[in-house]
């Protein structure tokens, strides 16, 4: 946004979020959701680790035009294989 | 029996090393054979395969793999496909292999598999050279899969894809994207062909359990979906033994 107009439409700020952790090396997923509401953007999904949730933020927060970005991006950690599946 | 170890969208960077390795290294225990769903890497970055074999280097059971769209991401997949079969992985395009475990055998199709829809709502060959070209893929690889499931002789056939052959794997994920997760065409191959298992992934938000139109078990093994290193299915073998 610039010289005081109007913000960007929240569906048109979405998709450029979603192109940039696309195409951003330090990211790379196309699976983390973009919500825009009023002045804040939610991000949520799944990372490998904790230098990828902070690479979301490095990423995106440079595109936020002012927005407050809320970071709900989840660590995803791996159990123990325990189980096994017996399919008939 | 036979132990089938599954897992996709595993999203090997460069940073990655050290943090798979522990979870595979102990896999002999549990299964026979590790079948590995695309997305192996973040973005088709042959370093990022030289982890990843790095990473599989303990895996002491046969490993076969299909690349997913991340591995094609960088225009790398000849070269990724040359180096996970230089570290012992097979890597399979619309081609087969069987794998000799214990007494029995189990064949395996693998395609990376491609979008375009569902059944009453699939995109259609029709139109500007473009459409024509996203289902003429899909079609392809279809076909190929289907030859290649088709064409195997073993105890036990597998199909190994990324992209989803069916919608109830897909739960969970927005509507709108279906076309981009996954094709039935791939699941009316399999089911002409005939298979015991269909593992895949890519699918993210979706679930883990389904079944094709004809019958067939369809799991997406997507990390992100089952949230371990691998999950393990049982396979009955000539005898139709199940698991111990």
């Amino acid at each position: 946004m610039t010289g005081g107009g109007p913000a960007e439409p929240a569906a048109y700020l979405v998709e450029r979020l979603r192109e940039a952790l696309a195409h951003d090396p330090r990211v790379a997923e196309l699976g983390i959701s973009v919500t825009v509401s009023g002045d804040a953007v939610l991000l949520t999904g799944d990372v490998a680790t904790p230098e990828r949730k902070a690479a979301v933020t490095e990423v995106v927060e440079p595109l936020l035009e002012g927005r407050t970005l809320h970071n709900g991006v989840t660590v995803a950690t791996l159990a123990e294989v325990d189980t096994r599946e017996e399919l008939a | 029996m036979i132990r089938v170890a599954a897992v996709g969208d595993i999203h090997v960077g460069l940073d990655s090393g050290g943090c798979l390795r522990p979870h595979f290294e102990h896999v002999a225990e549990r299964a026979d054979l590790l079948l590995l769903a695309g997305d192996l890497t973040r973005h088709g970055d042959p370093g990022e395969a030289t982890v990843l074999a790095d990473e599989l280097r303990d895996v002491d059971v046969p490993t076969v793999a299909v690349l997913g769209n991340h591995d094609h991401h960088s225009d790398a997949g000849d070269r990724i496909t040359a180096q996970l079969v230089e570290a012992g992985i097979c890597v399979l395009e619309g081609d087969s292999t069987v794998v000799a475990v214990d007494g029995s055998t189990v064949g395996v199709a693998g395609s990376k598999g491609f979008g375009g829809g569902f059944a009453g709502a699939c995109a259609t060959d029709f139109g500007e050279p473009e459409m024509k070209a996203f289902i003429g893929h899909t079609r392809g690889v279809a076909d190929r899969l289907g030859s290649a499931l088709g064409s195997l002789d073993a105890d036990v056939r597998i199909a190994l894809l990324h992209y989803s052959p069916v919608e109830d794997t897909l739960r969970g994920e927005r509507l709108e994207i279906y076309p981009f997760l996954g094709s039935y065409l791939l699941a009316e191959a399999i089911d002409r062909a005939g298979a015991d298992l269909v593992v895949h992934g890519h699918a993210h938000g979706g679930v883990e359990k389904g079944m094709t139109p004809g019958g067939v078990h369809v799991r997406n093994v997507a990390q992100p979906v089952i949230k371990h290193a691998y999950h393990v299915y049982c396979l009955g073998g000539p005898d139709g033994s199940a698991c111990d």
